[in-house]
């Protein structure tokens, strides 16, 4: 193994390496302004680029730029800064100063962003033949402070929907993409930072009920430049295998170039409280008080600073951040601090060395929760004893005395070479490490009772360290093959290697509430480790065809490799291909269209099986009284091979009247060969589910954005994005199989139905014997289909308005709709005798005769709330929230026009909050809830759940 | 030229990277908690595997042992007790009534139970294919005591899945809309209406033959004692009374050890966190505090001990186990009470030769009890066998048999919703889960194909 981990270093090394040449000449200077066409302000940063050359300068603060040693002639020169259109004009240089001042208009419609559309593909959106959504994370982090990347891409992409499992600080987040891949795996995207690929585990252990911590939390939003979501098979074919349910593309923030090497230094903090906010969803329960009591306001401090700057040879940017975060639940708490330094340098012209390197400690406290007897929700909405206070099933006091941590190291870094050894080829090498170490400590201190312990206590430790390693080599060549006919090609290769190692020690029995080291522990409960090494590689190429910006054309695909147990490696091909029409440069249209595009795309990928799922059966060890003996752990299915997804997408964009922005998406995804874990009968002694590839699924969906600027002036301006997306999947074949349940038999995966829909049983009404006495539901005698937990339609508004040029006003509400919820925890109150309405129902029946009509009427509603039958407890959970609303001011103009200038370049300060209002048809704590964490599949699940908090929050910021 | 050379280095290099993946993704280091079946094709792993079936007996045991009580009378699921809030429990308890439609649901507790009941079946049968496999590399020893393990789990797994499980319910208001004894007297107790059975070819034919091959290879003479106990026990449950007495002649003696699974931390016994200091879900029923009230030596068999005041959210005090304290205590299986008291009956109810009021006083006296007065009724003998085998998962059997299976749940008003002199529901065995029911063609259709 490891010579070939240094062959492919040397390889590495030799692109390093290759065709360091000479430097050439220069005569003459180019020098003017880059400014906003429309409000006349200097632009800071915009990019100035001789295009003949491939060399050129950014603007300083000033908006002022200089290209020096220019050879005499005319050339073709390009001003570009984000956000803005670019413009390419002829200049012709002569000797000594020339000089040329930009005005460039804003992109409104951000047509002219470059954004990812394959491994090792960057294009504009003017261009790309695939459906890319883009978050620009440092216009969002500008003035609001985000916990993780739910918060930060939650209702802002169409057809992304993204929410934490949990309302605890510090859990887990679960993406919903589209209409969903296959049936296999977890749902879950790929996740890269700077081309590293990380982990997005939820990492559980004893207690907690559903919840873990997720390692996304580790990550620091405010260090986030961009976020590119490829969000299906037609764009991610090239990521492969894995790619089935979308890549994101995180790309950290980067250091530009200053005029004169310069620095430019920010500090900012944030203070902020959380609050229960969901008061009105109490009243249901008898114990309303204890459950509202239960809530604390958490606070919320975060600090940072950041620096960036550098020269034309060597740029960077750093930053340092601590978070305290609270909960509104106790002991629920995140402690985080990162620190990042990413450099670019350009040592020559043909050559870029880009490293970037992320260090995190997080400290996360969890509280337990979900379906658990030393949960803080448990214990009080199963608790009818009435609103003094009581706890259910454990003392407040022992629940508190718990203490429950896990702390992470994690370094994240990445080096990437981009040379270009002779004109138009460009040899990208990069490698990726994601290591990370965690440690959970939970500590039940002797003397309070606990169900398990008793009163003697129990400590857990967990130790688990995670390492990915991400190989990437690729070339790319551009080049001409008739007039206006260009293309390019690309060829690459990429690795991917993860080794996972866990430990945990369990004992009980400490004697002292002060010595809690796992060795004073008198009896030891438990032990165990785990170890996982992993491989994934792929070899891809893409095939590039411009016709003069007329038509665009893209064929590819990648063969990949995984490790697996078994004599064969699954192996498989995904294809892609696709195609982009710029009608606007082919017909004359109306002046009032600026821009239109029909693209159509086509793309392959897969989800792999598991690791051990082509194993014939595996066995491990289990210890007990009579020693440590052999148990069947595992039978697999040698024939088990990768599920293929594929996808078709269309989409329509259009600029019109140069303030409107239209981008709509049709795709069509179908899911063979996947992979279905099979529960055969527990008489045939088989105890895991048994994969194979029999199942099949067929989604489609719509997704449309609108942005509008309704009016921009130098001191006024007012933006609208609207975006909907409409989702569907249904199981479309099973081999026959027989209906595959969810551990509580109340979802399903069945042909003909909405793939993990709830199917249930439907309850009529009420039943009455002869002589008129209610005898309990009349209930179908077939299950049905009722709703599905994936939301059909969802759709989000942002409103952005700036006004005295200096104050913006930013909102955001989203909504989903046509979503079903399983009230576990309704059932469970009802159960133990805390549901107000039934309750209060019980006490009218009680007094009741049979056959009136009233009593009909209290039976009929009782039966509707009985327990017995789940799909009473399915409720539609359509929703709509106020999810963002922000108000900054910018003092920058106000500080540059006094002597605090001379100290401080800017300043800012903004007030907002999150999750503001919501209103929904669900009646339990809140619709964005599943009690079982962010990676199982188990959905729409509320079981004890904490709810999201309300936050409010502000921010200063300085900059120097 | 020199883009030429470029291009092609670059060309040869991916073609190579193309024939190296498939070796280096496959060139992982080895996992340390799981490995394949083939390497434990090898004699030095046998004990390996005997100890696996040893251990999961033990694992079922308990599980399966705990829910048997639970669904006959000896446990009781009493939420005035302050932990007791698991519904599963509370629906084992009271018979599944109101789980409403009696084919269609699913008990967690349960399937506990009778998916790991299943695997340790297979297990027991994948050693005796695994030692045949290899016959000629193993020592003889070992693979008599191989044989033997493998014969006589096997024999146990089947007669719990057997005797224990069935697939409707024949009480009332069940499907069959028949009062309970009619519909059992009509078709016959859990086990003919086991579709299990049926359906995995595991008739109870299939245990006594399992059962001969293990008296073969036995160790010792007090396996085959072990095994004539189980034999005559299957047999008085099923009515043969002469094959259940000539079994139990042969059966356990006064003075054997019980035969038992033991339990420790790690493989803990399950009443310790259902009904012990672990955890306190059920408690036994009220009688067994009346029998030591009326009797205080019967303390010494019916091992109770009062519940923690903070634990009972009534006045009155609450009795909870104390057969099995620990997370260690071992759990008996069967004692050489058990055989005197199947031949006792025998004798006095069956018409089979022997002392019944001889057997039963020398029960008594092992535990320093004074002998019955009055003869040996039936009376007697379910009373004695409910004292003396008193949560050893038996008496759901003795209920059927006799008769008496009780009308209601009993219980108290307390925290909560009441479960007070509730009637029981539909179920006379413990019920065949969703999952069997869902992923088992057979138990539609017992006569298809394969069934």
């Amino acid at each position: 193994m490891f010579k070939k981990i240094h062959l492919f270093s040397a390889c590495l090394l030799a692109f390093c390496l290759l065709g360091f040449g000479g430097v050439q000449a220069q005569t003459g200077t180019l020098s003017g302004t880059v400014t906003d066409a429309g409000t006349g302000d200097e632009l800071l940063g915009a990019t100035v680029l001789i295009t003949e050359l491939e060399r050129g300068a950014p603007t300083n603060l000033s908006g002022e730029y200089i290209v020096e040693d220019i050879p005499v002639g005319t050339y073709q020169v390009r001003f570009s800064y984000v956000g803005y259109r670019s413009q390419t004009v002829e200049i012709a240089i002569s000797e000594g100063a020339n000089t040329y001042n930009a005005e460039l208009q804003a992109d409104a419609t951000g047509r002219e962003e470059v954004i990812v559309t394959g491994i090792a593909s960057r294009t504009s959106r003017e261009i790309s033949e695939v459906a890319v959504s883009r978050v620009d994370a440092a216009q969002f982090t500008e003035n609001v402070s985000f916990q993780d990347l739910s918060q930060l891409i939650g209702g802002r992409v169409a057809g992304v929907g993204v929410q934490p499992s949990g309302g605890t600080v510090g859990s887990g987040v679960r993406f919903n993409m589209r209409a969903g891949g296959g049936l296999g795996g977890q749902g879950q995207p790929l996740v890269f930072i700077d081309g590293i690929r990380i982990d997005n585990s939820e990492v559980e252990g004893p207690g907690r009920g559903g919840q873990g911590v997720g390692t996304l939390s580790d990550l620091n939003m405010d260090e986030v430049e961009s976020i590119d979501i490829l969000k299906g098979p037609a764009a991610a074919a090239l990521y492969g295998t894995s790619g089935s349910n979308g890549v994101v593309l995180i790309t950290t923030k980067r250091g530009s170039a200053l005029a004169e090497g310069g620095l430019s230094v920010n500090v900012r903090t944030t203070r902020g409280t959380s609050e229960f906010a969901r008061q009105s969803q109490t009243e249901q329960f008898l114990s309303e008080q204890s459950v509202n009591d239960v809530f604390r306001t958490g606070l919320l401090e975060q600090y940072s600073i950041n620096a960036q700057g550098g020269s034309e040879f060597i740029r960077f940017y750093t930053s340092y951040n601590q978070r305290f975060e609270e909960g509104i639940l106790p002991r629920n708490y995140m402690d985080r601090q990162n620190f990042r330094a990413n450099f670019d340098a350009f040592p020559r012209e043909d050559l870029t060395l880009s490293v970037s390197a992320g260090f995190s400690q997080n400290e996360i406290a969890l509280p337990d929760n979900d379906n658990n007897v030393i949960g803080y929700l448990g214990n009080v909405i199963l608790a009818p004893g009435g609103d003094d206070g009581t706890f259910g099933f454990t003392a407040e006091e022992a629940i508190n005395a718990i203490e429950d941590v896990s702390r992470q190291n994690r370094f994240l870094g990445s080096v990437q070479l981009q040379f270009r050894p002779i004109d138009n080829l460009e040899l990208t090498a990069g490698v990726g490490y994601d290591g990370s170490s965690l440690r959970r400590d939970e500590t039940i201190p002797p003397g309070f009772f606990v169900t398990g312990p008793g009163t003697q206590g129990q400590r857990y430790v967990l130790n688990r360290s995670n390492e990915q390693y991400t190989y990437d080599l690729n070339a790319r060549y551009n080049y001409e093959i008739t007039d206006g006919v260009t293309a390019s090609s690309v060829i690459g290769t990429q690795l991917f290697e993860r080794t996972l190692r866990s430990s945990f020690n369990q004992k009980r029995g400490f004697a002292s509430a002060f010595i809690s080291n796992i060795g004073a522990g008198d009896d030891f409960i438990d032990a165990d480790e785990n170890f996982l090494n992993n491989r994934e590689a792929g070899i891809y190429f893409e095939q590039n065809f411009n016709f003069n910006n007329q038509y665009i054309f893209s064929i590819g695909g990648r063969q990949d490799f995984a490790a697996a147990v078994g004599e064969e490696a699954p192996s498989i091909f995904y294809p892609k291909a696709s195609v982009a029409v710029r009608l606007d440069n082919i017909l004359e249209l109306p002046d009032y269209l600026d821009f239109l595009k029909l693209r159509a795309a086509y793309g392959e990928t897969g989800q792999l099986p598991g690791f051990n799922d082509g194993a014939q059966r595996l066995w491990a060890g289990t210890n007990s009284a009579y020693g440590t003996g052999g148990i069947i752990d595992f039978l697999g299915n040698p024939e088990i091979e990768p599920e293929r997804i594929r996808e078709l997408e269309f989409g329509l964009e259009a600029d019109l009247f140069g303030r409107l922005g239209l981008d709509m998406s049709y795709y069509r995804l179908w899911a063979s060969d996947s992979i279905i874990d099979f529960r055969e009968a527990p008489s045939s002694g088989v105890t895991n589910l048994v994969p194979f590839n029999v199942g099949g699924v067929e989604g489609h969906g719509v997704e449309s954005t609108l942005s509008i600027t309704a009016f921009e002036s130098r001191d006024t301006s007012l933006d609208f994005d609207i975006a909907y997306a409409y989702q569907r999947a249904e199981v479309t074949d099973l081999g026959g199989a027989q209906p595959i349940f969810d551990g509580f038999s109340v979802q399903v995966f069945k042909e003909g139905i909405e793939r993990s829909a709830f199917y249930l049983p439907v309850v009529r009404g009420a039943l009455f014997n002869d002589d008129g006495v209610y005898i309990g539901p009349d209930v179908d005698e077939e299950a049905s289909e009722i709703g599905s937990p994936f939301p059909n339609h969802t759709g989000s508004f942002a409103m952005n308005f700036r006004a005295l040029r200096n104050l913006s006003v930013y909102a955001l509400v989203d909504w989903a709709a046509d979503l079903y919820i399983y009230n576990n925890t309704r059932e469970f109150a009802i159960d133990f005798g805390n549901d107000r309405e039934v309750a209060e129902l019980n006490a009218r029946f009680a007094d009741l005769d049979p056959g009136t009509a009233e009593y009909m009427e209290v039976a009929e509603q009782l039966a509707f709330l009985n327990t017995s039958f789940p799909s009473n407890m399915v409720e539609e959970a359509d929703w709509l929230k106020l999810r963002e609303v922000s108000v900054s001011y910018n003092f920058t103009e106000l500080i540059n026009n006094s002597d605090l200038g001379n100290y401080v370049n800017s300043a800012s300060l903004s007030v907002g909050g999150r999750n503001l209002f919501t209103t929904t048809k669900y009646s339990g704590l809140d619709p964005e809830v599943n009690f079982d964490g962010a990676r199982s599949l188990i959905r729409g699940q509320d079981f004890l759940t904490m709810p999201p908090s309300r936050q409010f929050f502000f921010t200063v910021s300085l900059g120097f | 030229m020199r883009k030429f050379k470029l291009i092609s280095i670059l060309i040869l290099v991916s073609g190579l990277m193309l024939a190296a993946c498939d070796d280096w993704v496959l060139n992982t280091e080895e996992q340390v908690d799981v490995t394949e079946d083939e390497f434990l094709d090898d004699p030095a792993e046998i004990p390996f595997l005997i100890t696996g079936v040893e251990a999961q007996f033990a694992f079922t045991w308990t599980r399966l042992g705990l829910i048997a009580d639970l669904t006959a009378d000896q446990l009781i699921f009493d939420d005035v007790m302050d932990l007791a809030t698991f519904p599963t429990y509370r629906q084992i308890g009271s018979n599944f009534r109101g789980v409403g439609n009696q084919t269609v649901f699913t008990n967690n507790t349960v399937r506990n139970a009778y998916t790991p009941l299943n695997g340790w079946r297979l297990l027991a049968d994948d050693l005796l294919e695994r030692i045949d496999r290899i016959q000629e590399e193993l020592d003889p020893d070992l693979y008599d005591q191989a044989e033997f393990v493998g014969n006589f789990y096997g024999a146990l797994a089947r007669y719990m899945i057997g005797f224990y499980f069935e697939d409707f319910a024949c009480g009332e208001n069940a499907g069959v809309g028949q009062p309970a004894q009619e519909c059992i007297d009509e078709f016959g107790g859990p086990i003919e209406r086991s579709a299990v059975i049926r359906a995995g070819d595991m008739a109870v034919n299939e245990i006594l033959p399992r059962l001969a091959a293990a008296e073969a290879v036995a160790p010792s003479d007090y396996e085959v004692r072990v095994i004539n106990t189980l034999r005559a026990r299957m047999h008085l449950f099923l009515g043969n009374y002469g094959e259940s007495y000539a079994a139990a002649q042969n059966g356990l003696e006064q003075g054997d050890e019980p035969f038992q699974s033991l339990h420790n931390v790690q493989a803990a016994n399950e009443y310790f966190f259902a009904a012990g200091d672990g955890r306190i879900q059920v408690i036994p029923d009220y009688r067994f505090a009346e029998y030591i009230d009326e009797d205080p030596d019967e303390a010494n068999r019916v091992l109770l001990r009062q519940a923690p005041e903070s634990l009972v959210n009534v006045d009155e005090p609450r009795f909870q186990q104390d057969m099995y304290p620990t997370q260690a205590s071992p759990m008996d299986f069967h004692t050489w009470q058990e055989n005197h008291l199947m031949l006792a009956e025998l004798a006095a109810l069956h018409g089979q030769a022997g002392n019944a009021e001889e057997l039963v006083n020398e029960v008594r006296d092992s535990h320093g009890i004074g002998p019955v007065a009055g003869g040996v009724t039936e009376e007697v003998i379910i009373e004695e066998r409910d004292k003396e085998l008193f949560l050893m998962g038996v008496r759901m059997f003795d209920l059927l048999r006799f008769g008496i299976w009780p009308e209601e749940v009993l219980g108290t008003e307390g925290f909560g919703a009441s479960i007070a002199g509730q009637p029981v529901g539909a179920w006379r065995g413990i019920p065949i889960q969703n999952d069997e029911r869902n992923d088992n063609p057979c138990i539609d259709n017992p006569d298809g194909e394969g069934c």
